[in-house]
């Protein structure tokens, strides 16, 4: 037994060694955190490349003005919301700002007051001698507004100001829209017809694309809410009524169990949602490294039968202690590729949390290093990669070329797929009867138990599903042997399906 | 499982190996005494490789039984044997020494001990200036040096040879010759198999030689030859044709100028040469044993057809 255990771990470090001293390693390595971090630069950089802009021709004599106001409301509600959370404000305007916002009920007419009010000097900025009863304090954060001014986008990025951007003209008319539009000075401009009260049916739309239609909804919802107010001011109706009458039911996202006392977060936070998907960002690393370790390993096996390697090791150690060995060795560089992936990642949170000081990194911090992730992630990685190693090294050691081995291992690859698939409809209702009865199926329990932690399942299913999953490791180990140590002596074409199962009835070579 | 013959380096007793659909082995039995060199010999698929297998742990036998070094099953012992197999690789990036010590780890030794002994078996070759070297920058022949090191490293009690002559110049076959020699000079045994029977018939004291995974001759060189009777060879010029039909000859194995003839228990010598010369322009007349290749001809072709799966010398 010391002998096996001696064997074993001497294969296991030589193999290791030479895995981790390969140039390919360190660059495949980096490779993924780099590819993560160049496409979240990337969309972050098509983001702000996606700025919109777009004019408006008003026939109707005011209507773009109070649709102005509106969209300029709608984005200070949403950016108050967000300034009451923010506690680090060095700028002194947005200091005066939220400690006013703290005094006032946050749905209070007070807001509602400040909001117009502030509305009104963002659209229509008053002369300096006009500026009436005006706050310096409102006067200021008029101007940061306007001027789009970044430690006002710290807090909260308005559309308005960072994605559809009015290109504001003195005398504007189809001629010159049409033509800003040939230049592609804008992307589209909107045609206010004199009667959008009455009628509406006027209304145009006209862009140079129809591929980007948000922009349209974006603006057709806020012109609707000013033409809805005004029709219901000439009915001469009590807007108080209407407003109850079509006031929509919004439900609030509450996680149950997250908070125990509902009445001092009853809201689920947009980390919370961050959070709410790490499991499934989780689940796709362990495919990843599943995956790639498993592959390698059976890479590792044909290359090193082709190289004639295995009989000279196998008249010192068995076939037991050789494939042990080589699954152990790939089992470490799985684990050295996770932890220097986890290592990357904390440097970033770092990184981000020491530059941007953002509730979002502090978040992640808090649910990426959670203990009871982290250790599921890591039996997780352990026996499922053990499964996979055990059929794709038994596989490769009956084959003599990659071609082949691909070849035969390609029905073990097409099960190893199948999560993949899995993880968008499992991770969108994790307690449903699929994902449960899934979550017994040993191949798949890994990835599908990963992504279910979103759902915490309870105690007694972590058991079984371990237990089982433990029990097929050792089982589907014990039988791959018998085809491993035959598979690496063979030679000549790979044994068929009918040969392979014949293997498994033979327990000595 | 101990033999009580403790003269003896491995016992095969009636030995089979059958895979899937083939009986590689059917009822092999020999003896190695200890401190001799030892041939296996066989046509390709007689069942060499599956014999050499057997002996070195790497398979287990289906019946019968083998023991190795003092009546042991030849996994209890692998740490006593040195393989070099016939298909010779080494791990293309690991530096020479770190491969041997390797090798002499998996064979149990201390990590000190075997640096020691890369140490000593890199200067007795002469390949120091190699040590560091990554394997897959040697020349085919500094590779098989290697190989060789690595099967000697922990100075094994049995040392097992598959083809060990296979694709190697002059000078390797030259080195493997004298390290074979120099083995059996310390008291330990080699075992090696060749279908090249010249080698077994220059390094071989005793002999197995297996057809169809069956034992046809096993024993003592020197007595098989002298069972087989004498023969003459000789170097002659002049029509190969001649050297048929003379009483004394039982067979002629005739290579064009050189011929072996088979003779008769009673024949007489100087009345065949007699004839020889009246016939043929003789060169070189010996009086000789037949050669193991003549046996080996001989046997084999004589062996009976099997009646179930062929081997595959797997």
């Amino acid at each position: 037994m010391r002998s096996r255990i001696q064997h074993t771990w001497l294969i296991a470090v030589r193999d290791y060694l030479e895995l981790v001293h390969t140039r390919a390693f360190w660059i495949g390595l980096a490779v993924v955190p780099l590819l993560l971090l160049g496409l979240g630069l990337a969309s972050a950089f098509l983001i702000d490349d996606t700025v919109t802009d777009y004019a408006v021709l008003d026939e109707s004599g005011g209507l773009a003005h109070q649709i102005r106001i509106e969209i300029a409301e709608s984005d200070l509600r949403r950016f108050f919301v967000s300034l009451k959370r923010t506690d680090s404000l060095e700028n002194p305007t947005l200091q005066a700002l939220r400690e006013q916002l703290i005094q006032f009920e946050p749905t209070s007419a007070a807001v509602e007051r400040l909001v117009s009010e502030l509305a009104e000097l963002i659209v229509h900025p008053p002369a300096p001698t006009l500026a009436g009863h005006a706050t310096d304090t409102n006067l200021r954060f008029a101007d940061m507004w306007r001027s789009g001014d970044r430690s006002l986008l710290d807090v909260y990025e308005p559309r308005s100001l960072t994605q559809y951007i009015e290109l504001r003209l003195e005398h504007p008319s189809r001629e010159l829209l049409d033509q800003l539009l040939d230049s592609k000075r804008i992307f589209g401009y909107f045609l206010i017809p004199h009667d959008m009260v009455d009628d509406g049916s006027g209304a145009k739309y006209v862009t140079r694309s129809l591929s980007n239609l948000q922009i349209e909804d974006w603006y057709s919802w806020h012109a609707t809410r000013v033409v809805r107010a005004r029709r219901v001011e000439q009915a001469a109706l009590d807007p108080e009524l209407i407003k109850h009458v079509t006031r929509s039911i919004d439900f609030k996202e509450h996680k149950h169990g997250v908070v125990d006392d509902p009445s001092a977060a009853p809201e689920a936070e947009a980390t919370d949602v961050i959070l709410e998907f790490l499991p499934a960002g989780f689940a796709y690393m362990l495919w990843i490294m599943i995956f790639t370790s498993a592959i390698s390993l059976m890479t590792n096996v044909v290359e090193e039968k082709s190289n004639r390697l295995f009989e000279v090791i196998l008249s010192s150690a068995t076939a037991q202690d050789l494939m042990d060995g080589k699954t152990l060795a790939v089992l470490f560089s799985g684990l050295t590729m996770g932890a220097v992936w986890a290592l990357f990642g904390a440097v970033l949170i770092a990184l981000g949390l020491a530059v941007l000081d953002g509730e979002t990194f502090r978040a992640l911090a808090n649910g990426l290093f959670q203990p009871l992730l982290m250790a599921q992630f890591l039996f997780y990685f352990v026996t499922g990669f053990l499964f996979y190693a055990a059929l794709l090294s038994a596989l490769g050691a009956s084959c003599t070329t990659m071609k082949e081995a691909q070849a035969l291992s390609l029905p073990v690859q097409l099960v190893l797929f199948v999560p993949l698939v899995l993880l968008v409809p499992v991770s969108m209702d994790p307690d449903r009867t699929i994902g449960v009865v899934l979550s017994f199926v040993p191949p798949l329990t890994p990835f599908v138990m990963m992504i279910r932690a979103i759902g915490s399942p309870v105690w007694w299913e972590y058991l079984a599903t371990g237990g089982l999953m433990v029990a097929t490791v050792f089982l589907t180990r014990k039988l791959c042997i018998r085809i491993y140590q035959k598979g690496v002596l063979s030679t000549g074409r790979p044994p068929r399906f009918r040969e392979l199962a014949a293997m498994l009835k033979e327990e000595r070579l | 499982m101990k033999s009580p013959d403790s003269q003896l380096a491995v016992q095969f007793d009636n030995v089979t190996k059958a895979f899937a659909t083939t009986l590689a082995v059917r009822g092999l039995s020999f003896p190695v005494r200890k401190g001799c060199i030892f041939g296996l010999l066989g046509p390709n698929g007689a069942g060499k490789t599956t014999t050499i297998r057997l002996l070195t742990g790497i398979l287990h036998a289906t019946g019968g039984s083998v023991s190795v070094l003092g009546g042991n099953a030849p996994p209890q012992v692998r740490s006593r044997i040195g393989y070099l197999p016939e298909e010779k690789g080494l791990y293309k990036r690991m530096r020479v020494r770190d491969y041997l010590v390797f090798a002499a780890r998996l064979k149990e030794l201390a990590k000190s001990e075997a640096q020691t002994r890369a140490d000593a078996l890199l200067e007795r070759f002469a390949f120091e200036e190699w040590r560091s070297e990554r394997c897959d920058r040697l020349s085919k022949g500094m590779g098989q040096k290697v190989q060789i090191m690595a099967t000697l490293i922990h100075e094994p009690d049995l040392v097992v040879l598959d083809e060990p002559f296979s694709g190697l110049d002059p000078v390797n076959v030259e080195l493997v010759r004298v390290m074979m020699r120099e083995i059996r000079d310390g008291n330990r045994t080699v075992v090696f198999s060749t279908h090249v029977m010249e080698q077994a018939e220059l390094l071989c004291e005793d002999l197995v030689l297996i057809n169809k995974g069956k034992t046809v001759l096993a024993g003592n060189l020197s007595e098989i030859l002298a069972g087989y009777g004498n023969s003459v060879r000789i170097h002659y010029q002049g029509n190969g044709a001649a050297l048929r039909d003379l009483d004394e000859v039982l067979s002629v194995s005739d290579t064009g100028q050189t011929a072996e003839l088979r003779m008769r228990q009673d024949a007489d010598t100087q009345a065949l040469l007699a004839k020889l010369i009246q016939r043929v322009e003789v060169r070189k007349f010996d009086l000789t044993h037949l050669s193991i290749h003549e046996v080996f001809l001989r046997e084999v072709n004589a062996t009976p057809p099997t009646e179930s799966g062929e081997s595959d010398d797997a």
